[in-house]
C-alpha cells in the first residue's frame, strides 16, 4: 500500500477514535455533589438529614412555609408589607398565575415529599436501630396532610428518580391524600424499631388523617397512646448553610411583613385581646415593613432557633376531646381544663350551654394551644365541611384591610406552573379538581 | 539571491515586502528601496514568493548556484482583493481563493503604531465588517464586549473564540471582583504591538472545523515572527492626555415656601396643589472645575523589539511597559477629610484609576530539519489595575454625583470622594502564554503540522474598606482578596496531503484531531470589622471563605476534501466530530459538516472582457458549529448544608438540587453565507459583499419542571431556536495614486437582524425590561408604551393621569446595534505626511438610560421632575415611571445610534538622510486622537455605555457609568 492510500485510509479510522477518548473527558468537580458520589451507609444519612432540612422548610422555614401561609390565609396573621402576591393570601383570594409566593411554598412541600421518599428507599437498604425509616415515613405522610388541609383538591405528585424518565402524577383528590398519608403513618409504625417518640409521631399523624376523614372515632384511638407532655419538634437553626431559620420569626420580628391577628375579618380568633399565654404578643408600634402599620409581634416563636410542634400530646387531648363532644360524650371540657391545669393556663373553662358554643368553644382552643403550628387552616376547613359552617362565618370576611373585600379561598390553589405536568397540559384554566372545603 | 521589489504600476519600490523561499524559513524584507538580500541558500532550484498586502503575491523560480549571487526583481500588481492572500486555518494555510467563507482580516502591524490603539478591542473597532465591539465602561482596563453576527445564544456566552498563534486562550470576561459595573475582559491582555495580523472567521460557514464552541465565530491572531538578517530593532515611545470631555446631567431642586417641600417642589407636587415653586436650583459637582474630581490623566508606552537571525534560527522579542491613569482624581476637600480620619491617601487613593501592563514576547523560528520547521511562542504579562467600585452603583462617585444635590453645599448624595476613592480595588494579573508549533514535511505532497501550548492567568483582586472611612452603614471596615487561576490547554495535530489528480484538478485532503481543556480554580476570602490600621482579612472579626472550580475539555476530530479545478474553482466538503465533558450523559457525538465553494470567475476563458474588472469571484459556504453547555448543565447535582436533627445536633445533610439533563446537547448553529468579491479599475477599488442567515438550534432553555416533581423548578434543555440574517460590506478605493498624493478610503459595514424563534413550547417569554419575547431580537427593551400625553388642564406640568400608558408590553428596540457602518481615510502627501481618520456609525439600537430613570423616579432631582419648562416628553417619562401599577421604563429607553470620530492620526515619516543622523533607519512620528466626538440624539450621558460590565450579554444599560474618555497621544517610532 503506498504511503498516499494509507494516508487516505486513515480517516475512518481518525472518527473511530472518538469512541476511544472518553476518558480524556473524564473531569471531577469538586463544587458539585452528585448522587454517584453519596452512596451507601453514610450516603443513606446524608439524604436522611436532608429531608429533615427540606420538610423544616416547608413546615415553617425557609421562605415561610406552611405554618406561615396556612396562618396568612387562615386568621393567625395578617400582612403588614408590600408584596401582592401574600396579599393575595391574606385577602383569600389567591392568583394561580404569576404567583411567586403560591408556586414557592407549593413546590417546597413537594420537596419534603420527595426528600423523605429518597431518604426511605436508601435508609432501607442499611440496619436502622434509630427508626430513621419510620420518621421519614411519618414525615412524609404530615407532606400529604398538609397538601390536603392546605391545598385544593386534585394536587398531583409526582418524583424525577435519579436514572429515569420523570415520573409525573396525575391529579389526586383530597380524600386519596389523606388516604395516601394514613398509609405512610402505617408503614412509619411498620418500620419502626422500638422508638417511642416515632411510635407517637406515626399515632399523631393517623390520628390528624383520621380527623379530616371526619372519623373521631379512629382518630381519638390513634390518638390515645401519646402522652400529653410528648412533643415532636421541627427543629430551627441559623448560620452556615441551612436556610433552617425559623420562617414566623423571620417574617414577624426581623422583616416586619406579618403581624399577629385579633378577631381579623370579624370572625377571627382574638388572639390579642384574649391576653391568653399560649399566645403572648407585644406591641412593636408603627414598625411594620409598609412603612405605616402598628407591628404586633407573637413572642410564641422568639428567636430564629424557635423549634416548631409539629405533633404533640396536647394536640392528641384535643383530639380526644373532640372525638367525646361529637359523640356527645361528657369527658370533654375536662380533658380541656385538664390540659390547661396542666400547662398552668389558668381559669377553667365552662359548658357555652349549646352544640355550637361547645364547638367554638373547642376550636378556640384548638386554635390557641396549636397557634402557629399550621393547624389552625384545616381546623377552618373542617368547621365548614364537617360541623355545616359557612364560609364567611368561619374565615376572615367583609372588608379587607388594605382595601376592598376579604374573598372566597378557603384552601391554596395549584400554581398553573404545574401545567408543566403533561398530565395536566391538557387542562385549561385553574387546576383544582374543585375549591371546596 | 539579491532583487527590487517596485509597484508594477508606478515602479516606485516597495518597502516592508516579505520574500519565502517555499518549503524553508529562508527569506527576508526588502527595505525603504525595494531591496532584498537572502543568503546561505544551498545550491539547487527554488521558489521564491513575494506577498505585501494591497498587492497580488508573485512567485518565481530560480536557480541558485554555489558562489554566486541570483538576481530576482519582482514587480507587483495592486490587488484589493488579495485573492492570493494566505491565511491561517484549522487545515494550515490556505490562500483566500480557496475559500468559500469571507474572512476578515485586519494588518494589525500596519495600524498600531500609525492609529491611537490602546488594545486589541481597538483593534479590532471598525475594522472588520459584522463584528461589533462594544464598549462597558470609560475606566483604564475596562473590557468590551464581542459579538460577531448577532448573538445566537440565549443563554450560554456569545464571545467569539480567540487563538494566539495557534494557541486556544481564555477571552472571557472576568469582572473586576466587588467593583459592581466594571469588568476586564482577558482579551485585553494580548499587546497589539506584538500582532502582525488578525483574521476573524464569523460564523459556523467558517468555524466549522474549530468545532463545539465556535458557533460564535473565532478570533485568530498571528504574533510577528522574525526574518533571517541582521538585527533590526524597534522602539518606540508614546505618551498622551487622558480627558473627559462628557457633560454631566444637573441635578435640581425645586424651591417653596410651603413645608415641608422647601428644596423639594417636584412638579407632582405643584400639580396636586402641596406646594408652589419660588425658584429653581441646579448644580452637577461633576461640572464645577472646583470641586469635581475630574482631571486630567495620563497615557505612556514604552517599547522595544528586536527580529533577526539565521537561516536556520530567527526570533522575534518584544518587551513594552503601559501606564495609564483615568481622568479622575481626589478633590482636595476630600484630601483634608482623609487626613483627618488617619486614613492614608495612597497613590491609588489620590488616583483611583490606573493600569499598569508589562509584556514580553519572544518568538523563534528554526529549521530543525531539511523538511521541518519548529516554532516556540512565549509571552508573559504583568498587570496591574486600580480601580474603585462604581458603575452601577450608586456607592461609586459617579452615582454619588448623580443623585447629589443641587448646590455646591450637598454636592454628593451618598459619600464624598473621601468615601468612594477611599474604597480601594485592585486586579493583578499575571499571565503566561506558551505554544510550541511543529511542521513536516516527509514527503512534498504531505505536510504533518503539531501545535501545542498552555494559556495560564493568574488572577488576584483585592478590595478594602478601611474602619472608620465614613461610609454608610457600620463603618467597621472590610478586606477581601480573590484568587483565580484559569489554564487553557491545547493539542491541535493535522496532516494534509495534496496531490495533482489531473493537470487541471488539485486535491487536498486534511485530517486533524484536537484536544482543548479549560480550567478554572478560585478562591475567594472576606474579612469584617478590622480594627484601625489593619487590612488584612486574617484580623477581621468575621471571616468567610469560598472555592470553586469548573472544567471543561473537548475532543474532536476532523477531515476535509478540497478539490480545485483549474485552480479558480474549488469545492469544499468537510466532517467534524466533537465529544465533550459537558455534553449529557445520553448523548455521544456530535457532527459538524461544511461544504464551500469559490469561483473566480474573472479568470475564466467565457468571463466578459469587462476593462474594469481586474477579479470577479463569487462565493458560497454552509456549515454547522456548536456551543457547549456549562460542564454542570447536564448533571443531576445535590444540594449540601448543614442541619438540626430532632436531637439537636448539626449534621450534614443532601437534597435534590439540579435535576439535570442526561440527553443535553451542544447548541447547533446551522449558517449559509454567500457572497462576492471584485477588484476593479486595476486594483482600484475592492468590493466584498456577503448575506449570511445563520440558525441556531437547540438553544439552551430553562425549561420549567412542574413542581409536583418536588426538584429543581427547571432544567436545561434544547428546546430555543435563535436567527441571524444579515449583510457585511467591505469598500476599499484608492482615490488617487500618484506619486506625490495617495489617498485611499474604505468603508465597511453590516446589518443583523437577530431573532429569538421559540423558548420551546412550555417556556414562556420572559425577562423584565430586557427580554426574551419569540420574534423579537434576543433581550430586546420592553415596557408598557407610551401612547401619547396631554396637558388637558393647561398648567404646564404632565401629570400621570395625563399620560396614556398601553395596557401590554411593547417591544422598544434591540439592545444592541443592528446597524454598523466605519468609514476610514488615509491621506499620504510627499511620501512622508499621513492623515488617517475613522469615523464610526451604529444605529438601530435603543439603551435604558437607567441613570436618568433613577434620578427622576428614585430620587426626584432630574430637569423633567422639577422644572416645568423642562420638555413635555421628559415631564411625560418621569411622571410615568413613578411607582403605580402601571409604571413604565418606556421613556427612558431611547434612541442610541450615534456617530463617533473614533480616530485621527497624523503620521510624519522622516526622510532616511535625516533618520540616519541618529543612526536609525527608520524614524515617524505620530499624533493621533481617539473619541475625539460623538453625534448623538441619545439624552443620557453617553450612548456608548454599559452599567453592567463587559459580562452582561443582553442589552444596553447606562447605569452611573463611566463614559469613555478622550485621548491625545504623541508617539515616536524609530527603527535601527
Amino acid at each position: 500500500m503506498t504511503t498516499k492510500r494509507l494516508f487516505v485510509s486513515l480517516w475512518p479510522l481518525w472518527l473511530a477514535s472518538l469512541a476511544a477518548c472518553d476518558g480524556l473527558l473524564e473531569v471531577v468537580d469538586p463544587d458539585l455533589v452528585t448522587p454517584e458520589q453519596v452512596q451507601g451507609e453514610r450516603g443513606a444519612e446524608l439524604y436522611w438529614a436532608g429531608a429533615l432540612g427540606e420538610f423544616a422548610r416547608a413546615f415553617s422555614s425557609g421562605t415561610g412555609g406552611q405554618a406561615v401561609y396556612g396562618g396568612l390565609l387562615a386568621d393567625e396573621f395578617y400582612l403588614v408589607g408590600t408584596f401582592n402576591t401574600r396579599i393575595q393570601v391574606d385577602q383569600r383570594a389567591v392568583l394561580d398565575v404569576n404567583n411567586g409566593t403560591l408556586l414557592t411554598e407549593y413546590r417546597q412541600l413537594h420537596r419534603g415529599r420527595v426528600a423523605t421518599a429518597n431518604a426511605i428507599d436508601l435508609l432501607e437498604e442499611f440496619p436502622d436501630p434509630n427508626s430513621r425509616i419510620s420518621e421519614m415515613w411519618s414525615l412524609n405522610g404530615y407532606t400529604y396532610l398538609l397538601f390536603a388541609e392546605h391545598y385544593c383538591s386534585g394536587v398531583p405528585f409526582g418524583q424525577a428518580p435519579n436514572d429515569t424518565d420523570p415520573i409525573f402524577g396525575d391529579r389526586v383528590p383530597t380524600s386519596a391524600m389523606l388516604e395516601t398519608a394514613l398509609s405512610r403513618f402505617a408503614a412509619a409504625d411498620a418500620a419502626n424499631s422500638g422508638s417511642a417518640d416515632q411510635a407517637h409521631l406515626a399515632s399523631m399523624g393517623s390520628a390528624r388523617a383520621y380527623l379530616n376523614q371526619g372519623d373521631l372515632a379512629a382518630a381519638a384511638a390513634a390518638a390515645a397512646s401519646v402522652p400529653s407532655d410528648w412533643r415532636y419538634l421541627v427543629r430551627s437553626k441559623t448560620g452556615g448553610t441551612s436556610n433552617q431559620r425559623n420562617a414566623l420569626f423571620e417574617l414577624n420580628h426581623s422583616q416586619r411583613r406579618w403581624s399577629l391577628s385579633d378577631v381579623e375579618g370579624g370572625n377571627g380568633v382574638p388572639f390579642r385581646s384574649a391576653a391568653d399565654p399560649r399566645v403572648p404578643w407585644a406591641d412593636a408600634g408603627p414598625t411594620a415593613a409598609d412603612g405605616s402599620s402598628t407591628l404586633y409581634h407573637q413572642l410564641k416563636y422568639d428567636s430564629w432557633e424557635s423549634d416548631v410542634t409539629l405533633a404533640s400530646g396536647i394536640e392528641a387531648r384535643l383530639i380526644e376531646a373532640e372525638a367525646d363532644l361529637a359523640a356527645s360524650g361528657t369527658d370533654w371540657l375536662m380533658t380541656l381544663n385538664t390540659l390547661r391545669t396542666d400547662n398552668g393556663i389558668a381559669g377553667d373553662l365552662t359548658d357555652p350551654g349549646t352544640s355550637d358554643g361547645r364547638v367554638d368553644l373547642l376550636f378556640d382552643e384548638r386554635a390557641r394551644w396549636l397557634f402557629g403550628t399550621a393547624h389552625r387552616l384545616g381546623d377552618l376547613r373542617r368547621l365548614i365541611r364537617q360541623y355545616g359552617r359557612a364560609e364567611a362565618d368561619v374565615f376572615p370576611s367583609g372588608a379587607f384591610p388594605g382595601g376592598g373585600v376579604y374573598g372566597v379561598d378557603v384552601n391554596l390553589p395549584i400554581p398553573r406552573e404545574e401545567s408543566a405536568n403533561p398530565l395536566l397540559s391538557d387542562v385549561t384554566g385553574p387546576l383544582c379538581l374543585d375549591r371546596d372545603a | 539571491m539579491a532583487g527590487r521589489v517596485v509597484d508594477a504600476a508606478t515602479l516606485q519600490p516597495l518597502s516592508g515586502a516579505q520574500l519565502v523561499i517555499e518549503g524553508s524559513t529562508s527569506g527576508g524584507l526588502t527595505g525603504t528601496q525595494g531591496r532584498y538580500l537572502i543568503q546561505n541558500l544551498p545550491p539547487g532550484t527554488h521558489t521564491l514568493r513575494v506577498v505585501l498586502i494591497g498587492y497580488g503575491p508573485v512567485s518565481r523560480e530560480f536557480s541558485a548556484q554555489p558562489g554566486e549571487t541570483a538576481v530576482v526583481d519582482f514587480s507587483l500588481g495592486r490587488s484589493a482583493l488579495e485573492l492570493d492572500a494566505i491565511v491561517v486555518t484549522v487545515t494550515g494555510e490556505q490562500r483566500k481563493r480557496e475559500l468559500g467563507n469571507a474572512v476578515a482580516t485586519v494588518a494589525a502591524d500596519q495600524v498600531v503604531g500609525a492609529a491611537p490603539i490602546r488594545n486589541l478591542a481597538d483593534l479590532l473597532q471598525g475594522r472588520a465588517a459584522g463584528v461589533q465591539l462594544l464598549n462597558s465602561s470609560g475606566v483604564p482596563g475596562a473590557g468590551s464586549r464581542i459579538r460577531v453576527r448577532g448573538a445566537s445564544s440565549i443563554a450560554l456566552s456569545n464571545t467569539p473564540l480567540v487563538y494566539v498563534d495557534g494557541i486556544r486562550v481564555n477571552s472571557r470576561a472576568s469582572e473586576f471582583w466587588q467593583a459592581v459595573g466594571q469588568d476586564a475582559s482577558r482579551i485585553e491582555d494580548f499587546n497589539p504591538e506584538d500582532i502582525e495580523s488578525i483574521e476573524i472567521v464569523k460564523g459556523p460557514a467558517a468555524s466549522t472545523l474549530y468545532g463545539t464552541e465556535a458557533a460564535n465565530g473565532v478570533i485568530r491572531i498571528t504574533t510577528k515572527q522574525g526574518l533571517p538578517g541582521p538585527p533590526r530593532w524597534s522602539a518606540w515611545v508614546e505618551s498622551g492626555l487622558v480627558q473627559d470631555p462628557n457633560d454631566y446631567p444637573l441635578n435640581y431642586a425645586g424651591l417653596s415656601n410651603d413645608a415641608p417641600f422647601e428644596s423639594e417642589c417636584l412638579l407632582e407636587y405643584v400639580d396636586l396643589g402641596l406646594c408652589s415653586q419660588t425658584g429653581i436650583e441646579s448644580y452637577q459637582v461633576l461640572n464645577d472645575p472646583a470641586l469635581s474630581p475630574t482631571d486630567t490623566g495620563s497615557r505612556s508606552q514604552i517599547g522595544l523589539s528586536v527580529q533577526g537571525g539565521s537561516e536556520r534560527v530567527n526570533y522575534y522579542i518584544a518587551g513594552e511597559i503601559e501606564d495609564e491613569t483615568g481622568p479622575f482624581s481626589l478633590p482636595m476637600p476630600d484630601r483634608s477629610d482623609l487626613e483627618r480620619r488617619g486614613i492614608p491617601i495612597t497613590d491609588e487613593v489620590e488616583r483611583p484609576f490606573q493600569l499598569e501592563r508589562k509584556n514580553l514576547r519572544v518568538n523563534l523560528n528554526a529549521q530543525v530539519a531539511d523538511q521541518a520547521t519548529a516554532a516556540v511562542r512565549f509571552s508573559y504579562l504583568d498587570s496591574h489595575t486600580a480601580f474603585t467600585a462604581n458603575d452601577n452603583c450608586l456607592c461609586g462617585f459617579m452615582g454619588s454625583a448623580l443623585i447629589g444635590g443641587s448646590n455646591p453645599g450637598e454636592a454628593w448624595g451618598l459619600q464624598a470622594p473621601a468615601q468612594t476613592f477611599g474604597r480601594t480595588l485592585s486586579q493583578d494579573v499575571q499571565r503566561v502564554t506558551f505554544g510550541t508549533s511543529l511542521n513536516v514535511r516527509p514527503q512534498p505532497w504531505l505536510e504533518l503540522r503539531g501545535t501545542g501550548g498552555v494559556d495560564y492567568t493568574n488572577r488576584v483582586d483585592v478590595s478594602f474598606i478601611a474602619r472608620d472611612l465614613g461610609v454608610p452603614g457600620p463603618d467597621l471596615g472590610a478586606k477581601g482578596t480573590g484568587f483565580a487561576n484559569t489554564w487553557q490547554y491545547t493539542l491541535d495535530l493535522g496532516g494534509t496531503a495534496s496531490f495533482d489528480l489531473t493537470q487541471s484538478v488539485t486535491s487536498a485532503t486534511t485530517l486533524g484531531a484536537q484536544y482543548f481543556r479549560h480550567l478554572f480554580t478560585g478562591t475567594d476570602a472576606e474579612g469584617f470589622d478590622l480594627v484601625n490600621g489593619a487590612s488584612s482579612v486574617g484580623v477581621a472579626a468575621e471571616t468567610s471563605a469560598f472555592e470553586y472550580q469548573d472544567e471543561d475539555r473537548t475532543f474532536g476530530v476532523f477531515v476535509d476534501q478540497l478539490i480545485g479545478l483549474n485552480e479558480r474553482l474549488f469545492l469544499n466538503v468537510a466532517l467534524r466530530a466533537d465529544d465533550n465533558s459537558a455534553f449529557g450523559r445520553d448523548f455521544d457525538l456530535v457532527f459538524y459538516p461544511k461544504a464551500g465553494v469559490s469561483w473566480v470567475a474573472s479568470e475564466e476563458d467565457f468571463f466578459p472582457d469587462w476593462g474594469f474588472v481586474d477579479q470577479f469571484r463569487v462565493r458560497g459556504a454552509w456549515g454547522e458549529s456548536g456551543l457547549q453547555p456549562r460542564s454542570e448543565d447536564p448533571l443531576r447535582t445535590l444540594n449540601a448544608e448543614a442541619i438540626t436533627d430532632p436531637s439537636d445536633l448539626t449534621v450534614s445533610g443532601v437534597s435534590i438540587g439540579n435535576v439535570g439533563n442526561a440527553l443535553l446537547e451542544p447548541e447547533r448553529s446551522s449558517e449559509i453565507e454567500v457572497g462576492v468579491d471584485a477588484d476593479l479599475f486595476r486594483g482600484r477599488l475592492g468590493v466584498e459583499l456577503t448575506y449570511y442567515a445563520k440558525s441556531t438550534n437547540g438553544a439552551l432553555v430553562q425549561q420549567p419542571l412542574a413542581p409536583s416533581l418536588g426538584s429543581s423548578a427547571t432544567r436545561w434543555a434544547n428546546i430555543g431556536e435563535v436567527e441571524n440574517r444579515g449583510f457585511e460590506a467591505a469598500v476599499s478605493s484608492v482615490l488617487v495614486d500618484g506619486e506625490t498624493v495617495r489617498w485611499s478610503v474604505s468603508a465597511s459595514g453590516s446589518k443583523n437582524t437577530n431573532e429569538l424563534i421559540t423558548l420551546g413550547d412550555d417556556v414562556d417569554s420572559f425577562g423584565g425590561f430586557f427580554r426574551f419575547e419569540p420574534g423579537y431580537p434576543l433581550g430586546g427593551l420592553w415596557a408598557l408604551p407610551i401612547q401619547g400625553f396631554d396637558d388637558a388642564n393647561g398648567n404646564g406640568i404632565i401629570s400621570a393621569d395625563e399620560v396614556t400608558i398601553g395596557d401590554e408590553l411593547a417591544f422598544a428596540g434591540s439592545g444592541f446595534p443592528e446597524e454598523n457602518l466605519t468609514l476610514s481615510t488615509n491621506v499620504t502627501v510627499f511620501g512622508g505626511l499621513t492623515l488617517f481618520g475613522l469615523l464610526d456609525y451604529r444605529g438601530d439600537f435603543v439603551s435604558l438610560n437607567f441613570t436618568e430613570f433613577f434620578r427622576c423616579v428614585n430620587v426626584g432631582i432630574c430637569r423633567a421632575a422639577v422644572d416645568p419648562t423642562a420638555p413635555q416628553e421628559d415631564q411625560a417619562a418621569a411622571i410615568a415611571g413613578l411607582p403605580g401599577p402601571r409604571s413604565t421604563l418606556w421613556g427612558f429607553m431611547q434612541p442610541a445610534d450615534f456617530w463617533s470620530l473614533r480616530e485621527v492620526a497624523l503620521s510624519y515619516r522622516f526622510p532616511e538622510s535625516l533618520a540616519a543622523r541618529i543612526g536609525s533607519s527608520s524614524l515617524s512620528i505620530t499624533l493621533s486622537g481617539r473619541n475625539l466626538a460623538t453625534w448623538t440624539d441619545y439624552g443620557g450621558i453617553h450612548p456608548e455605555l454599559e452599567g453592567r460590565g463587559a459580562e452582561a450579554d443582553f442589552g444596553t444599560l447606562e447605569g452611573f457609568t463611566v463614559p469613555p474618555a478622550r485621548y491625545f497621544t504623541l508617539r515616536l517610532n524609530v527603527g535601527f
